[in-house]
């Protein structure tokens, strides 16, 4: 009997493969579920021990209703979410326990790991500039590499800037498009905030930790590598992650007031309205201050040696200005020019501050600009030609090949004789260059007139023509900063600067000036951010590289 | 009778002083004009004759807040700060703000207008008078359990006439704010771009019968910010024979600061310069007094020296840890329970206003709380914890009718739990993201989106082995150093975004 019952359901079963297949297609019979939600019924709040329930169109195109019980956990991509949160046509995968759902995942996010753009944010300092990449420390103290591509905006207080506008110091905010990319979508740097205003000295004698003010006595300002009377007391503001030093040791601020009495190194910026402390060094020893080049630097001990023949060390709590920005010490170099002062007891030295004069034409390793001078000729719509061409180079004058310099619509370019501005038009149709063997040049005295042209690669950015010949050997290279700025009735305009190096050729290195500096600008090609601006658009605290004769002016780079 | 009377007018005089406070409890810059104040002290530019000049006096703030709608009334009178330049600004005006509150999903929609409004100024001989002030302001407000965040647009236009027929000066203004305000700080920060067209004919002199054209279109964008900020400080006793050592002070600063960028004419005897501009910049910042409020005294016995010793007694200060005075067992494990306590305590004082409330209610109603959990009921004093936990969405029980007080806090339940005071969970990827910690994987899926913002915004960070460790139970210094951590994210990171972020990089 039983064997004839066997035999009729194997009969039946190879005549209903269907319902075999069926049955193995049953969600409640496999303990799980795929396809469609069908319906979502939230509980009933009045219905004692209802949960809801869920209706799922499997892919097959069965509909099952399932109950929710109090242990039904949901969720959409791995998220945790309510039964609310669910929605219908959401494709799901369930966990059935009978006819009970046991969880059900939805499945939803069109792109994973997707933010929306710029809203990965990096703020931190640029560490090194190199190429399409950028060092950047954060505050934290991690470090990163970041990737910039052409087309990525860079903007220093709002107004756009290229990549050869950035130095190394600069406080930067990099925004990112996606999680795990470290490819930068858009640049703010941070505008004059960023720069040094002045380092002091003095004496420690109140500290406010409530207000964030401390007081100094017998206060004197750095300027022109001297140490000169500012004011007898002065109170001014401290920010509560101020770092302070003293013999390299870094001091907490709650213990600041402990060293009352003591003699201290400020570094401070102007920032939103008001002159705060950035950096203080505490004096554990005796002053001795140095104008030296690094000749070598030891990295294992954090110590240089200067061309006197000095010792210096130095650590993290050191003071190191470099573009009228506080740096870290790894911007010292080997032929770096500065003012050291330094924490001194016998044969030791630390350096207390260190305060960089090299200044060069390019802001970093990837700017392309060149200053030139030479005689024009052969004036085209789009380029010209330069004779007896010299380049600044290594901040003095290196005669080079005649070139081919290119120029376009954006670029500025000064007669430096009228003191106006002219066109692209005015410069291709004006007599600044004429064939001396013509009448017309005979007749008139004409002859080709000079030029120095700031470039960028083979591209003019900036021509200033002038008509004499200039005697480049009696040219010089400055540095300064604006401390004034004021209008000669027969001098013109005129530029008072301190902080001011001269470069010397014969000690290849920087002479800092002991006094401030007065130069006329009002004939000079003075160009900052790539464009030609006039004489009074010159600012307090703009840091200039000058070429000049004697009191004149010929070049002014705004750095 | 008549003492009830002199009481009600003490009253009447108290609220009336209290109403016309010279500056807004919160932390918003007055008007919106770029200027900043102080307690006593008031600075703003001015640019209507084509010159920025810096006015300086005094403000009167008085504000009236109603249940959906609030009144601020702001009155000037200001002088040249230069006191060769002769002149006078006098300025009333009063806005209006309703507030939409969307309870069900934590978020309020205010427009503001103004409902009030008279200025005058008068600059070297030129009166300019406004006859006309159409603003519009309006913002939505996020609020967060920890901390509400807000941004909104602001528009208007001001239509002075110069000299009552000489000419009229039109000051069109847009731009917008964004702000926070928690218990240990708010900040707004306002961005305005101004633009001034002034069309003017300055009459003949006599014996000419053609007058001067004195026109002119300019430019002017400040960001203000108005900050106020509280943060604890230790404090040694100066006396060595004391019963303690030391103890801390909560210190709130409040300090606005203002930059001004321009580009205006240059003006010769109020006639413009067509060749020249005047495109410069100036900033202003004033700084209230701070407040000092000295705290509990912490005096555990087993913290001296522990690497969280600080954290500890900050909390401790603070009032966030109860219990005994003597031993705070450091290495112990922090419960769900007392974390939860903590944070409640710590960073939300409107949390812990609406316990307040509830357990004044709850005194009155005791019987009515019912606890959905079996270990915590409704009669337990920490109850209140649990439930403003859970109602403000920071915490869940682990299950529906089990909190899990006493389980052992695991270090992805404390940054969700603060990632979510904070609001920022929704600020992380969409799902099906990886980050570079080595225990990747180990992470809950319910932790995945804290974890990743806590990074994200440097409230954690991986051990050296770029471990999160996120299942790993919590000792109680490792929860006070996180709950530090985060106020201090509530107390200066919010601050430095809102703020110096913005205004040194703008």
């Amino acid at each position: 009997m039983l064997k004839r019952i066997g035999i009729l359901i194997i009969i039946l079963t190879m005549l209903c493969p269907g319902a075999l297949q069926a049955a193995q297609d049953d969600p409640l019979a496999q303990g799980f579920i795929e396809g469609y939600l069908n319906k979502v019924t939230t509980p009933d709040p009045k219905a004692a021990g209802d949960y809801g329930s869920l209706s799922i169109e499997t892919y097959g195109g069965a509909i099952y209703d399932f109950a929710v019980t109090q242990d039904s956990t949901f969720s959409i991509d791995n998220t945790p979410v309510k039964l609310q949160d669910l929605h219908k046509g959401m494709e799901v995968y369930g966990k059935l326990e009978g006819s009970s759902i046991l969880t059900l995942e939805g499945y939803s996010t069109a792109k994973t790991g997707y933010i929306q753009p710029g809203s990965r944010v990096v703020v931190g300092t640029i560490q090194k500039i190199d190429s399409d990449q950028l060092q950047v420390q954060q505050d934290n103290g991690m470090g990163a590499s970041y990737y910039t591509t052409p087309a990525t905006p860079i903007s220093r207080s709002g107004q756009a800037i290229n990549l050869d506008g950035l130095y190394v110091g600069d406080r930067v905010k990099l925004y990112f498009d996606e999680i795990d990319n470290n490819t930068v979508s858009r640049i703010e740097v941070q505008g004059a905030s960023i720069l040094v205003k002045d380092v002091y000295k003095g004496s420690l004698s109140m500290v406010d930790t409530a207000g964030l003010h401390c007081t100094l006595s017998g206060v004197q300002v750095l300027k022109d590598c001297l140490w000169q009377s500012y004011q007898p007391t002065w109170r001014v503001d401290y920010n509560s992650d101020l770092p302070v030093f003293m013999a390299g040791q870094k001091i907490s601020l709650y213990n600041l007031k402990y060293y009352k009495g003591r003699d201290v190194y400020l570094v401070t910026k102007s920032v939103m309205g008001k002159e705060c402390i950035d950096r203080m060094v505490i004096k554990s020893q005796y002053e001795a201050a140095y104008s030296a080049q690094i000749n070598d630097i030891n990295w294992g001990s954090n110590a240089c040696k200067l061309n006197n023949n000095k010792n210096v060390s130095f650590n993290d709590g050191s003071i190191i200005i470099q573009d009228g920005r506080l740096q870290d010490k790894g911007v010292l170099s080997v032929g770096t020019d500065a003012y050291f002062v330094t924490d001194s007891l016998g044969s030791q030295r630390l350096a207390s501050l260190v305060y960089i004069f090299n200044v060069g034409v390019n802001n970093s390793s990837v700017g392309q600009s060149s200053v030139y001078s030479g005689r024009l000729s052969d004036i085209f719509e789009d380029s010209f030609w330069l004779r007896s061409e010299y380049q600044l180079q290594d901040n003095s004058w290196q005669s080079c090949d005649k070139q081919e310099v290119y120029y376009d619509n954006d670029t500025s370019i000064f007669d430096m004789v009228s003191g106006k501005v002219i066109t692209p038009a005015e410069f291709v149709g004006g007599d600044y260059t004429v064939d001396s063997d013509s009448d017309r040049a005979e007749e008139n005295d004409l002859n080709d007139w000079y030029a120095y042209v700031y470039t960028m690669g083979d591209r003019a950015a900036c021509i200033g023509v002038y008509k004499d010949k200039d005697t480049l050997s009696e040219e010089r290279i400055s540095t300064g900063t604006v401390r004034s700025l004021k209008k000669d009735d027969t001098a013109g305009w005129e530029a008072t600067l301190q902080n001011s190096c001269d470069w010397s050729g014969v000690n290849d290195q920087w002479m800092p000036k002991n006094a401030d500096l007065t130069l006329g600008i009002g004939q000079a090609l003075i160009i900052r951010n790539n464009k030609i601006i006039t004489a009074q658009s010159l600012k307090s605290g703009d840091r200039l590289y000058i070429v000049r004769n004697d009191f004149y002016a010929k070049v002014v780079l705004v750095k | 009778m008549k003492q009830r009377k002199g009481i009600g007018f003490i009253v009447l005089l108290t609220l009336l002083a209290l109403l016309a406070s010279p500056c807004p409890a919160s932390a918003v810059p007055p008007d919106f004009s770029g200027g900043v104040a102080d307690e006593y002290n008031y600075q703003e530019m001015v640019f209507l004759s084509g010159q920025p000049l810096e006015f300086v006096g005094t403000i009167k703030v008085s504000e009236k807040a109603k249940a959906d709608t609030s009144t601020a009334t702001y009155n000037f009178t200001l002088t040249p700060k230069d006191s060769t330049i002769t002149g006078k600004l006098t300025r009333k005006v009063s806005y209006l703000t309703t507030y939409d509150r969307q309870t069900n999903i934590g978020q309020t929609l205010s427009s503001t207008k103004v409902s009030n409004y008279s200025e005058s100024v008068t600059i070297s001989g030129d009166k300019y008078d406004l006859k006309d002030f159409q603003f519009s302001k309006s913002d939505a407000i996020d609020n967060r359990p920890a901390s509400d965040y807000y941004n909104g647009n602001i528009q208007g236009r001001k239509t002075f006439t110069i000299n009552k027929t000489q000419g009229t000066a039109v000051v069109d203004f847009n731009g917008g704010d964004v702000g926070f305000t928690n218990f240990w700080g708010n900040t707004e920060t306002q961005i305005i771009d101004y633009n001034f067209n002034v069309q003017r004919t300055i009459p003949a002199a006599k014996g000419k019968t053609t007058g001067t054209d004195a026109s002119w279109q300019g430019s002017a964008k400040v960001t203000v910010s108005d900050s106020l900020n509280k943060s604890l400080q230790y404090s040694d006793n100066q006396a060595s024979l004391s019963s303690f050592t030391g103890s801390y002070t909560r210190v709130t600063r409040e300090d606005m600061s203002s930059q001004y960028s321009y580009d205006l004419p240059v003006m010769n005897e109020k006639i413009p310069d067509d060749t020249e501009r005047n495109q410069s910049d100036s900033a202003l910042s004033l700084e209230k007094v701070p407040k000092v409020e000295k705290m509990i005294i912490p005096k555990f016995r087993d913290v001296g020296g522990h690497w969280a010793e600080s954290s500890i007694n900050q909390l401790y200060s603070l009032g966030v840890f109860e219990g005994s005075q003597q031993f705070f067992a450091p290495d112990a494990s922090m419960t769900r329970l007392e974390f939860i306590r903590a944070l409640v305590k710590a960073c939300d004082i409107r949390a812990n206003q609406s316990v307040t409330q509830k357990t004044s209610t709850a005194s009155k109603k005791a019987s009515a709380l019912v606890s959905p959990f079996s270990d915590v009921p409704g009669t337990d004093p920490d109850y209140q914890y649990v439930k403003a936990a859970v109602d403000k969405g920071l915490a869940s029980g682990e299950s529906d009718y089990y909190f899990g007080a006493d389980s052992a806090l695991t270090r992805a339940q404390a940054v969700t739990m603060i990632i979510k005071a904070l609001g920022f969970e929704d600020r992380a990827p969409t799902p099906g993201y990886s980050m570079s910690f080595a225990d990747d994987d180990d992470i809950p899926d319910w932790a995945r989106d804290s974890i990743y913002v806590a990074q994200a915004n440097g409230l954690i960070s991986g051990d050296d082995g770029r471990r999160i460790n996120p299942n790993q139970d919590m000792t109680r210094a490792e929860a006070s150093t996180m709950l530090v951590r985060f106020l201090n994210f509530l107390q200066s990171d919010l601050q430095k975004d809102y703020r110096e972020n913005i205004l040194l990089y703008s």
